[in-house]
């Protein structure tokens, strides 16, 4: 009972500060507050009546709508004399409403869907405006919801609106020295005070971007599950014996597989040892690499192995399958699909593609590396798994880990980070840029019209861009109704063109690349990045970068997104492989542990803002969940079955 | 013939469940996550119960301890994911409050405007007060519109009444679809729930049936076990849905008979399954049949209670 009353007074408490806000707007319209009254009134006493009929359901609710009446009433006569500068803030903000709301009901009496999403983006610039306030979360939930109920059709511009809040937050200062309007100057501080503040990115755009990481996540598992699945069906448990010891020899360390438990404890602590001085040489290699800007070497590096994973590895399952649906085929075509295969998914990965087929590439490579790895005995499994996720927090959170220096190196130089990393930017990413017409550079505009075409219909198309224009311009610009026909004209005409075909980056020259990159990465505590690939696994934010970017590049644009190294997905998925070659059973609560895991990880991402790694909680969870599954649970739940008992 | 087995009760099974988290959790990516905690608190309970189990040799043979844990569990756990929930939840505004100062503030630039412009746009703004008033107090008018009917204009209203009606229900799905409000994030995570369970206790049985041989049920020899287990399974993960709902609306309003009718349906229906026990007297069809029946009932007395509490239709 007394922390429900402690929600409800941390809930009102909110509440207070809100409407103080909003009666401030009261204020600067004193005569209309009247009629304001009465409707809030009106809609108030609804909700009550209702309330009253639900007894004692959603007490909350019901707190809070009577502290709406309250400080409607009370605070009224107090406000005027409160907080100037607010009052500037909001007065400033409120010509932007005026004419954006009445060309939204214009619009919206011409029955356009679009037009609710600038005034939301206007409710969202006086919030964040304004110095106080309370929680930006409110907001943001706020405007998704209003959203929604607007809009009927695609969820994709939602998002959009949403992020481009953020964007507006951020780069208000940049667009309004470009531009040159309208904003003032308490209105510019206060937008940099936000930068510097730790904000957590909001719940429902975070959200997207937890799920669209667990699509790929997700599809990964299940190729290697049912991959696995096929393989062990196909291929006898000696023969795999016969390749570990061979893969074991070819380590460098690996022992004859004779019985014995000490023999096994010390082959798969001499096995994962080496598994991880690996990875620490490559690490190290490429951090070296990195650091001293041999760029050429260290792109022919990423190239060469990963077309040799492509090739070797990607002709390897391909055999398999091969044997595994009882097909024949000649080596030459054999040789001609894997060479084909691999060379696409080199241009895929470092050129340029459709972003399905790069997202594609980096699954299939994924997938390749989890299968190769999921070939190895079990207990040597556990102790790499284990070994690498401690290794990953070092990596990562250390400051000499080297994949620590490896993002701060790229944070500095303002690039993207050399490896292969999943990009869960599916359409959020898109959004951005699309808006950013104007300060983005040829690139991203092809990645992001590739995504539009794979993504969106071309009618949503123009919806997407005129919404990102209208609410652009809307930060900054007192004549929104004659902008947003030409705007949404011409990002249509721009959404038509298809670019010429990009410089690969590591043939540009330095400033070619910086910008590039530059736009496309690190500008702000949106843009979260978890994770390298050939060395493994680790989540970056660039909340650190966020100041240097902004100041050295105004016009960048942060594209909000998540990234998961590759590395992390190859571990999980190995984790799972290994879960499924037991049981069914395992595979489902090792599923289970994992995501839930990566969805605590991105969570603390958002707490703390900074790199994480991405592999420990889930990696944790899984082999613990993976041992009580397989030791306890299973028999448990067949004493059950066999019963027909079902709790 | 095991791979129709297999695909006929994988169907039966999941298809409601997997049907609901396709087409109303998995547009929103909140519920989303909020189904994977609580597929995995759902996970860590009959970890425990299996462990508790697992640890107590001479009582693994006894039902009623079994029984009486993981429904314990399971319910512990179900408590500790809605402390965990309102925690996170609770306080966030509803839609309504964010509704009213949206159209407040909008309302408040008109007016201005309006001031500043000398009237010149009150044609403008009565009808931007229709239309509000349209869409916040759509109750009121239709309360209006009803006394002042006559009956000449009765057709028209009609028309007009079920457009209104349409474009609010639309409206209410849009926001039912767009926002976790309590009680669809209450479904999502018993859709969680309910897809572990079915995923866990009786995906490997299932699994078995693929095998080269079938199996049938002890009580009743003519049924095959894996149909019996794979209808049971259906009833129980409906069955979670509706206890995750009926329970966090109890916990939430502090209606405790709704949670107290959760738990004892919880225990009876887990009791129920034991008439599938290969004992004299008992056959699977009392235990089908009875848990069934219980299912019907305890889904219509689920939206029942929510219409009465009129959670769905008010979208907080």
């Amino acid at each position: 009972m007394n922390e429900n009353e402690d929600e409800n007074y941390r809930a009102d408490e909110k509440y207070k500060i809100k409407n103080e806000k909003n009666n401030n707007n009261n204020n600067n319209n004193n005569n209309n507050n009247n009629n304001n009254n009465n409707n809030n009134n009106n809609n108030n006493n609804n909700n009550n009546n209702n309330n009253n009929n639900n007894n004692n359901n959603n007490n909350n609710n019901n707190n809070n709508n009577n502290n709406n009446n309250n400080n409607n009433n009370n605070n009224n006569n107090n406000n005027n004399n409160n907080n100037n500068n607010k009052i500037e803030n909001i007065d400033s903000c409120i010509n932007n409403i005026e004419r954006t709301n009445k060309y939204n009901l214009f619009k919206k009496k011409k029955g356009k869907k679009n037009s609710m999403d600038e005034s939301n983006s206007s409710l969202n610039n006086i919030y964040i405006s304004s110095p106080n306030l309370s929680e930006r979360s409110d907001n943001s939930i706020g405007s998704y919801c209003t959203n929604k109920t607007m809009k009927s059709e695609n969820s994709i511009i939602n998002i959009e609106t949403l992020f481009k809040e953020s964007v507006s937050d951020d780069n208000s200062d940049d667009c309004g020295s470009k531009r040159g309007k309208n904003i003032n100057d308490d209105d510019d501080e206060d937008d940099e005070d936000d930068d510097y503040e730790p904000d957590v990115p909001q719940l429902v755009d975070y959200s997207e971007m937890i799920i669209s990481i667990l699509y790929p996540v997700c599809i990964t598992m299940v190729i290697v599950v049912l991959a696995i699945r096929a393989i062990s069906s196909s291929t006898t448990k000696n023969s795999q014996t016969v390749e570990i010891s061979n893969s074991n020899s070819g380590g460098g360390g690996g022992g004859d597989s004779s019985s014995g438990a000490d023999k096994m404890v010390f082959d798969s602590v001499v096995n994962s040892l080496i598994f991880l001085a690996v990875i620490i040489l490559s690490t190290t290699i490429m951090v070296v690499l990195y650091k001293f800007k041999l760029m050429k070497a260290l792109y022919a590096w990423l190239m060469g192995t990963s077309i040799l994973l492509l090739g070797v590895f990607g002709g390897f399952l391909f055999l398999i399958l091969l044997a595994y649906l009882n097909l024949g085929l000649d080596y030459v075509t054999f040789v001609i699909v894997v060479w084909n295969f691999s060379v696409g998914g080199i241009v895929c990965i470092f050129w340029y593609s459709p972003k399905l087929l790069n997202q594609g590439y980096l699954i299939s490579i994924s997938v390749l590396m989890a299968l190769f790895f999921s070939r190895l005995p079990d207990w040597t499994t556990w102790g790499i798994l284990s070994i690498v996720s401690i290794y990953d927090i070092f990596a990562v959170l250390c400051p000499g880990g080297p994949l620590r220096i490896l993002i701060e190196t790229a944070q500095k130089r303002n690039e993207n980070i050399p490896a292969m990393i999943y990009n869960a930017s599916v359409y959020i990413g898109m959004i951005y840029n699309e808006g950013d017409n104007n300060t983005i550079d040829q690139e991203n505009n092809e990645n992001n019209l590739n995504e539009i075409v794979n993504n969106v219909s071309n009618n949503d198309d123009g919806d997407v861009n005129e919404n990102i224009q209208n609410s652009e311009q809307f930060n900054i610009i007192n004549e929104v109704v004659n902008n947003n026909e030409n705007g949404a004209g011409d990002t249509l005409e721009n959404g038509s063109i298809t670019p010429p075909p990009p410089i690969p980056s590591f043939i540009k020259d330095e400033k070619q690349r910086n910008q590039s990159s530059g736009s496309n990465n690190f500008s702000n505590f949106n843009n979260l990045l978890i994770g390298d690939a050939e060395t493994n696994d680790e989540m970056v934010s660039n909340a650190e970068s966020s100041v240097d970017s902004t100041t050295s590049e105004p016009y960048v644009k942060q594209k909000p997104s998540i990234r998961l190294g590759l590395g992390d997905f190859v571990f999980y998925s190995v984790l799972i492989g290994k879960a499924a070659s037991y049981q069914i059973t395992t595979v489902f609560t090792v599923f289970i542990a994992i995501i839930t895991g990566l969805f605590l990880t991105l969570i603390l991402l958002a707490v703390f803002k900074r790199a994480l790694p991405a592999l420990p909680m889930s990696i944790i969870f899984g082999i613990i969940v993976f041992f009580l599954t397989f030791k306890v649970l299973i028999q448990y739940i067949y004493f059950l079955g066999e019963n027909q008992i079902f709790v | 013939m095991t791979q129709v087995l297999f695909y006929g009760c994988l169907f039966i099974t999941f298809s409601p469940i997997l049907a609901f988290f396709f087409m109303v959790i998995a547009k929103n990516s909140q519920l989303v996550i909020l189904t994977i905690g609580g597929s995995f608190f759902w996970l860590v309970s009959i970890l425990i119960s299996a462990i508790w189990w697992y640890i107590i040799p001479p009582m693994r043979e006894q039902w009623w301890f079994i029984i009486s844990f993981s429904v314990l569990f399971q319910e512990i756990f179900r408590y500790i994911f809605y402390r965990l929930y309102s925690y996170g939840f609770n306080d966030r505004p509803s839609l309504n409050q964010i509704k009213e100062t949206r159209h407040q503030m909008a309302l408040d630039s008109m007016r201005k405007r309006k001031q500043q412009n000398g009237g010149s746009s009150s044609n403008e703004i009565e009808s931007i007060n229709n239309e509000i008033n349209n869409n916040n107090n759509n109750n009121n008018n239709d309360d209006d519109e009803n006394k002042e009917i006559t009956e000449e204009e009765k057709e028209k209203i009609k028309i007009e009444k079920q457009k209104q009606r349409e474009i609010e229900i639309s409206a209410r799905l849009e926001t039912l679809s767009a926002r976790p409000n309590h009680t669809l994030s209450s479904a999502a995570i018993g859709v969680g729930s309910g897809v572990a369970y079915g995923f866990i206790m009786f995906g490997s049985i299932l699994w078995e049936s693929t095998g080269p041989g079938t199996l049938f049920s002890p009580a009743c020899p003519t049924v095959n076990l894996f149909m019996l287990s794979s209808i049971i399974t259906l009833f129980m993960t409906l069955l979670h849905v509706v206890y995750n709902v009926l329970a966090f609306q109890g916990y939430r309003s502090k209606k405790y008979h709704l949670v107290a009718f959760v738990i004892i349906t919880h225990f009876v229906t887990t009791y129920l399954t034991l008439l599938n026990l290969p004992t004299k007297t008992t056959s699977c069809f009392g235990s089908v049949f009875t848990v069934g029946v219980i299912t019907l009932f305890s889904v219509g007395f689920c939206i029942f209670s929510l219409l009465k509490s009129d959670s769905i239709t008010k979208i907080h």
